[in-house]
């Protein structure tokens, strides 16, 4: 008796249930269908093919974001630049500003002295993304921020020579 | 199709040991509501008919840990007492959404305003919700049941009556819900093929929280596994708007509470609750969509944190029967296969109470009172009101959750040493070429970098830049270490199979990792020691 009203139980609620899932679950395998065509498993050479690309100005160290840094100020103060030419720069720039304290968190530097290229980045953050106007207003803290990293990276190298 | 049941399966089981520890505590609340507090007591503690009824019921939720489905055996128990409906279900779904656990684990995820956002979002969406459901049934003239307290029993007599009530829910209602969740993810596991959600959530593609809003539905997910996906999404650049969506419809509900809500309100008016509440979070998704993407971070263009819904195991793979046993229990926590033997445990008893040994209990339960239970109030033999010990009760759960946190989140020493282990283990099987060991170590570091993070934060009751930008440096890191393995191993299967395969020169690459993340590590002890 338990066990029929056990089963009568499970299917009351089941059934209905797994009805809808059935009919549910056509429209859930339509979407990811559609979205499985442009990019299908088999069309796939790899299961892990998508990665994590690291962008081609990503820096390599706190001197070459300084370098690359300075390089696109540089190119910013030519006015011969075209607009979608002065979009890209900027949104270049705008990256770089953001990476430099995970570029200086990846080296020997001890905390107090990350703490100033932290400090310096999130300032200038501040006034992010980066236009013609805003542009303007992080200049000069960029040149402070260029400095800065160079100084710490030949204080880092210098740092990891003595050890 | 012998992969898709099979890998329906692994994910059924996978959902049912991490709903367990929740499932026993819901349990365990639901006793403490018809057993101690009563029907007054409970109508009180969720607000009674006053205006504070819905702000109390979600604030209760975000006290209990519990998750979508242990929180069933909850809203039945609230719906037999008579709880104003509004109530019932701004508790069904803040419950689930938020935990003091898994409120600490979100903050360490992505900058904490978003984090604090989603959660004033969605208590705004609750509080909807809760007003329009009131509406709903008062203009249908449905009115509350009243009920008559029936617990009479006193003592032991009153525990052994809980233990009976909570078993007797699990091999009854309580259980047929769950399973019906539980559905969901097998039926996702079985038609979605492995990593098929991995682009269906970009940042650029505006139906991103639209697809997410219909995959959710039949989503489970606890509150913890649902912040690490959040936080996954961040870091990938994915849609913040499908995030949302997952985080109140995979989070909030699942089939079950629909199913429940169906049989006790009706479809028509199940309907209205799910569409509102459905176009309420697309509206709150799509507005929070751009506003909310995080500066400075690419899109990955891709992300791992659906893998978990869609088929464990690549289609046309044969699967034996220890990669079965090794996908769906061994790599399950420790807390989860504790959970999972006393559900079992526990469902065994229900199913024996309520068939073989029914007769018996009832009579157990139903005897003539006893001495015990006419003890007098002289000296310490007294009689504590019972609202008093089932009050006690919960705020005891409260009191333990938050002492929870800091047993889940030990001190910075420990976990720095357990990552010392866990580092060695990724490290040394990279190295050594045993990638699947390697792959099997790098979540469990991961997971200890958040631990490291959450633990120093309430201890220290400060997290300095310098010790996140190391953690997320070595998760960053650890990422990229993953795919390189993974391409490795997937090179090695190519290579098996094709002797002429070109494989991609990554070992090379994993070599160079190995030192890089080493460097993190110890940036990380001098950060937190």
């Amino acid at each position: 008796m338990r066990t029929l009203y056990i089963q009568i139980m499970f299917a009351r609620c089941c059934l209905p249930t797994i009805g809808i899932i059935l009919s549910y679950g056509m429209i859930v395998s339509g979407i990811v269908g559609c979205e499985a065509k442009g990019t299908s498993l088999k069309e796939r050479e790899s299961l892990h093919e998508i990665d994590h690309d690291l962008p081609p100005y990503w820096p390599s160290s706190m001197n070459d974001a300084a370098t690359k840094i300075e390089a696109r100020l540089q190119r910013l103060r030519a006015d011969s630049l075209k607009d979608e030419e002065k979009a890209k720069l900027f949104v270049e720039l705008t990256d770089l500003i953001e990476w430099t304290p995970e570029v200086a968190a990846d080296t020997r530097l001890k905390e107090s002295h990350w703490i100033p290229i932290y400090e310096a980045s999130e300032a200038i953050r501040k006034q992010l993304p980066l236009n013609e106007v805003s542009f303007k207003q992080v200049y000069q803290p960029l040149e402070g921020l260029i400095q800065l990293l160079r100084k710490s990276d030949s204080f880092e190298l210098a740092t990891r020579g003595s050890k | 199709m012998e992969t898709a049941i099979a890998g329906g399966v692994i994910r059924g089981i996978q959902g049912v040991a991490s709903a367990s520890a929740t499932i026993l505590i819901g349990l365990f609340i639901a006793t403490v509501l018809r057993f101690y507090l009563g029907p007054l007591g409970t109508k009180r503690l969720f607000g009674g008919e006053t205006v504070r009824s819905l702000p109390q019921s979600w604030l209760i939720g975000m006290l209990l840990p519990v998750c979508s489905i242990g929180v069933i055996p909850m809203l039945i128990e609230m719906k037999r007492i008579g709880v104003r409906r509004g109530a019932i279900t701004a508790f069904a779904l803040a419950a689930p959404l938020f935990n003091p656990l898994s409120i600490l684990y979100g903050l360490t995820l992505s900058r904490p305003v978003i984090i604090i956002g989603f959660a004033a979002a969605s208590l705004l969406v609750v509080t909807v919700i809760g007003i329009i459901w009131d509406s709903i049934t008062k203009s249908n003239g449905i009115e509350e049941p009243v009920v008559e307290d029936e617990s009479k029993v006193i003592g032991m007599r009153r525990i052994f009556a809980c233990v009976v009530f909570a078993a007797r829910e699990l091999a009854g209602p309580t259980g047929a819900y769950a399973f019906i969740a539980i559905l969901g993810l097998v039926f996702l596991g079985s038609v979605l093929p492995h990593g098929a959600l991995q682009t269906s959530v970009e940042q650029g593609d505006i139906w991103a929280p639209l697809k997410m809003a219909i995959i959710a539905i039949f989503i489970y997910a606890p509150p913890m596994l649902t912040m690490s996906q959040l936080g996954m999404m961040f870091d990938h650049g994915n849609s913040p708007g499908a995030s949302f969506c997952l985080l109140l419809l995979g989070t909030g509900i699942n089939l079950g509470t629909i199913v429940w809500t169906a049989r006790n309100y009706g479809i028509r008016q199940t309907l209205v609750w799910l569409v509102s509440l459905t176009a309420i979070v697309i509206a709150l998704a799509y507005g929070i969509n751009k506003p909310l993407i995080p500066v400075g971070i690419k899109p990955a263009g891709h992300t791992h944190a659906f893998d978990i819904y869609t088929n464990p195991l690549i289609q046309g793979t044969a699967i034996s029967a220890s990669q079965f046993y090794d996908l769906s229990i061994r790599d399950l926590s420790i807390v989860d296969k504790f959970g999972l033997v006393a559900l079992a445990i526990m469902l065994c008893f229900g199913v024996a109470s309520r068939t073989l040994f029914f007769g018996t209990i009832e009579r157990l339960l139903a005897a003539p009172a006893n001495k015990e239970d006419h003890i007098g109030s002289h000296g310490f033999q007294m009689i504590v009101p019972k609202q008093v010990v089932g009050l006690t009760g919960l705020i005891g759960l409260v009191v333990l959750s938050v002492v929870g946190c800091f047993a889940y989140y030990p001190k910075p020493s420990e976990v720095l040493e357990e990552m010392k282990i866990a580092r060695v283990e990724v490290l040394s099987n990279a190295l050594s070429g045993n990638y699947e060991a390697a792959l099997r170590w790098i979540p469990v570091l991961e997971e200890w970098s958040r631990r490291l993070e959450v633990g120093s934060a309430i201890r220290r009751r400060e997290l300095r830049p310098y010790q996140q930008a190391q953690t997320h440096l070595l998760r960053t890191k650890l990422e990229l270490l993953e795919h390189l393995l993974e391409h490795e191993l997937d090179d090695r299967q190519a290579k098996s199979n094709d002797h002429n395969h070109k494989p991609h020169s990554d070992s090379d690459e994993v070599k160079t990792m190995i030192p890089s993340i080493s460097l993190t590590s110890e940036n990380i002890v001098k950060a937190y020691e």
